[in-house]
């Protein structure tokens, strides 16, 4: 908060700033994600744990360890209540999302979210992408605030809320659904919750698994979800065109480089937050030489990164 | 020959069944008059105790199977009555088919033939019959089983004295049907739906080969291990007594396993989804094609959903599959649903692995080229 409140318009140049390389950018950082999103992740892990944990079980009983967590979970019933407790609260997350993007939109006139419809764009870099990983191109294309892959991610979770809620709710409700509905939407709605979950949880765990945790960038850990915050030296590779426009329009907050921010600022994210000692006319570029190879850490794996595209 | 010697080595028991047999007879007698005495005592009680349904001869302890931990406990009023005081109301009924006389002898007399591997007697099909009775069985499983304190001849009503009486079985199926007719002695009320359910009937019709008692209640079918009916040893138990019908019913068993009621019942649920008898009956099982079932018609269908389904309607039970899988004209939904899921998680999963896979390579490649650079 303190921050904020010390912060001063920069004097850089947008040039200048575009032209700090990576090494001047550690202490600089880009607020990506809002406290509504990060609590809104932080919901959906939370919930989607527990219904992982009390939900595959139950799909086969008739494997021995099944039946072993069942019981050291508390028996079916009590493992049962969980489950519709954590759907409970991962429907309540997708509704709250749905409010906050409909209220930033509508009510604050904001078009952030509307970036993460996908458009034309995202099937050129998707293919430039695979080219690129192929050795057919030597570099990968631009990306804006959010990648093609990221919004197939996010897209994937959209469409998975309305089957696993909407099945789970008629699996709850099976009488109640009847009324208005077939049968056969009992037995295929149960077809459905236990396949998509399955689904769910193959892509969790190799693509998201990969993309925040064993990515040579991020590895071990990608805390931008948790902090909103990603360093700027990594966020200017990512999303390359989002920074760019962030630079340009003067979305640049200066903060002292020793200031307590512990929640970063308020400021309406995305904003690119630079410490104050980067304004000095005198700073001089530090000669620091990354070891190549030295770890699979996010500075190294940038710099190596940086040196490869020039 | 073996047989032959058999015959003559039973001449001198023989002798001493005769004099065992007065004995019992004395005794018998003396019995009957105390019963009798007994009797008059209790009918100046309103007749309300029913009588013992079943044969009262090696069930010395009535609260072994009556008492609070019992299979069959007697009413909480009756919590600390003595089994003297539950003769004393609840009259023996003579069950119809007793043999006339006492056996003369005991199992051990019945095991000196029978412990022999080679037993065994001729059907009139040809088919050979195992008579033999492994010690094991006799001393540990019969022991363990329900039928734990009742000697041979109770349930070998025909075979209390030797030489038995001539051995008129023409088959398998005629010795099984002869052999549940044994169990009615004893168990009354479930004979009367089980003789006329689908299993009872195709037995004892000899139309086809059908359950027997100790099929379902026992795991070897054998009637010398009949498992309870409650209890983790049950085999009848909701969570076991899909595996006893699935021996017969495969195509059955293996829609049930995919039913979500399958799935919390082998959970334990204490709740207790469907089994097989939920809907089927536990002794009353009729074809499933008899228009008396509930199971035929979707109208007769809805109150057996209702059993547990408050406020179910035709349109509900109308998700009943019939244990059959989907296709493309029956459950149209079910069907392309799962055709649906299983082509999206291919696609997906496809997708992220290869996208996974492509973006490290590069990555390592990269790396790779680096350092072969710098070297």
């Amino acid at each position: 908060m303190q921050a904020i409140t010390e912060a001063v318009s920069p004097t850089l140049s947008a040039e200048a700033i575009a032209a700090l390389p990576d090494d001047a950018l550690e202490e600089a950082y880009v607020v990506r994600f809002d406290v509504h999103q990060r609590i809104q992740h932080l919901l959906m892990i939370g919930s989607f744990l527990a219904l992982v944990v009390t939900g595959f079980p139950q799909k086969f009983p008739s494997i021995e360890i099944c039946q072993w967590l069942m019981d050291v979970m508390g028996g079916i019933q009590t493992v049962r209540l969980v489950h519709r407790i954590a759907g409970g609260i991962l429907i309540f997350d997708g509704i709250y999302h749905m409010a906050y993007v409909s209220f930033t939109v509508l009510v604050l006139q904001r078009t952030g979210p509307l970036r993460m419809i996908p458009n034309i764009k995202d099937v050129k870099d998707a293919v430039r992408t695979v080219q690129y990983f192929l050795g057919m191109s030597l570099r990968p294309p631009k990306y804006g605030r959010f990648s093609y892959l990221e919004k197939f991610d996010y897209w994937a979770v959209f469409w998975g809320m309305f089957v696993m809620g909407g099945s789970g709710l008629i699996l709850l409700f099976p009488v109640l659904a009847t009324r208005f509905l077939p049968g056969q939407i009992i037995i295929a709605s149960f077809r459905a919750h236990s396949d998509e979950a399955l689904l769910a949880v193959t892509w969790i765990t190799v693509v998201h698994i990969f993309y925040a945790h064993l990515a040579p960038r991020v590895f071990p850990f990608n805390t931008s979800i948790f902090s909103g915050r990603v360093p700027a030296s990594r966020y200017r590779h990512e999303h390359p065109l989002e920074y760019a426009q962030l630079v340009e329009s003067g979305k640049v907050l200066v903060v002292p480089a020793d200031a307590p921010t512990p929640s970063g600022p308020t400021a309406s994210p995305p904003v690119v937050v630079l410490p104050d000692y980067l304004q000095a006319p005198a700073y001089d570029v530090p000669e620091v030489c990354p070891e190549p190879g030295a770890t699979l850490g996010a500075a190294g794996a940038d710099g190596e990164e940086a040196e490869s595209d020039a | 020959m073996r047989r032959g010697t058999g015959m003559l080595a039973s001449s001198r028991p023989r002798t001493a069944a005769l004099a065992l047999a007065v004995a019992l007879l004395v005794t018998a007698v003396a019995l009957f008059a105390l019963g009798n005495s007994t009797s008059t005592s209790s009918a100046q009680e309103p007749e309300r105790a029913p009588k013992i349904p079943h044969l009262t001869e090696g069930h010395s302890e009535c609260s072994r199977c009556h008492g609070a931990e019992g299979v069959r406990p007697a009413p909480p009023s009756h919590a600390d009555f003595t089994d003297e005081r539950c003769r004393s109301c609840h009259a023996p009924s003579p069950p119809p088919q007793l043999p006339a006389e006492e056996p003369p002898v005991g199992d051990s007399y019945c095991l000196n033939c029978h412990n022999n591997p080679n037993i065994a007697v001729r059907l009139e099909d040809g088919n050979l019959l195992s008579l033999y009775v492994a010690g094991s069985v006799y001393a540990t499983e019969l022991r363990q089983s329900v039928h734990g304190d009742i000697s041979c001849s109770t349930c070998h009503s025909d075979k209390g004295a030797y030489p038995h009486a001539g051995i008129d079985l023409a088959s398998l199926s005629a010795y099984r049907a002869r052999a549940v007719k044994e169990c009615s002695r004893c168990h009354a009320t479930v004979w009367e739906d089980y003789s006329q359910s689908a299993h009872g009937q195709a037995l004892l019709t000899g139309k086809s080969e059908s359950s027997a008692c100790f099929d379902c209640h026992s795991e070897e079918s054998s009637g010398h291990t009949i498992r309870p009916v409650t209890g983790p040893q049950a085999l009848v138990a909701p969570s076991a007594i899909f595996r006893q019908c699935g021996r017969c019913h495969s195509r059955e068993l293996d829609t049930y396993l995919e039913t979500s009621h399958a799935k919390v019942v082998r959970f334990g649920d204490p709740q207790g989804a469907a089994t097989c008898v939920t809907c089927h009956g536990a002794h009353d099982q009729k074809p499933v094609d008899d228009p008396q079932a509930n199971l035929t018609k979707s109208a007769l269908l809805v109150a057996v959903c209702q059993k547990c389904h408050e406020g179910a309607t035709k349109n509900f039970a109308a998700a009943w599959m019939g244990h059959r899988g989907a296709s493309a004209t029956r459950f149209p939904i079910v069907y392309f649903t799962e055709r649906f899921f299983v082509f999206l998680t291919a696609l997906m999963v496809g997708i992220g692995i290869i996208h996974v896979e492509l973006d490290f390579f590069r990555w390592l490649a990269n790396r790779l080229h680096r350092k072969r650079g710098q070297g």
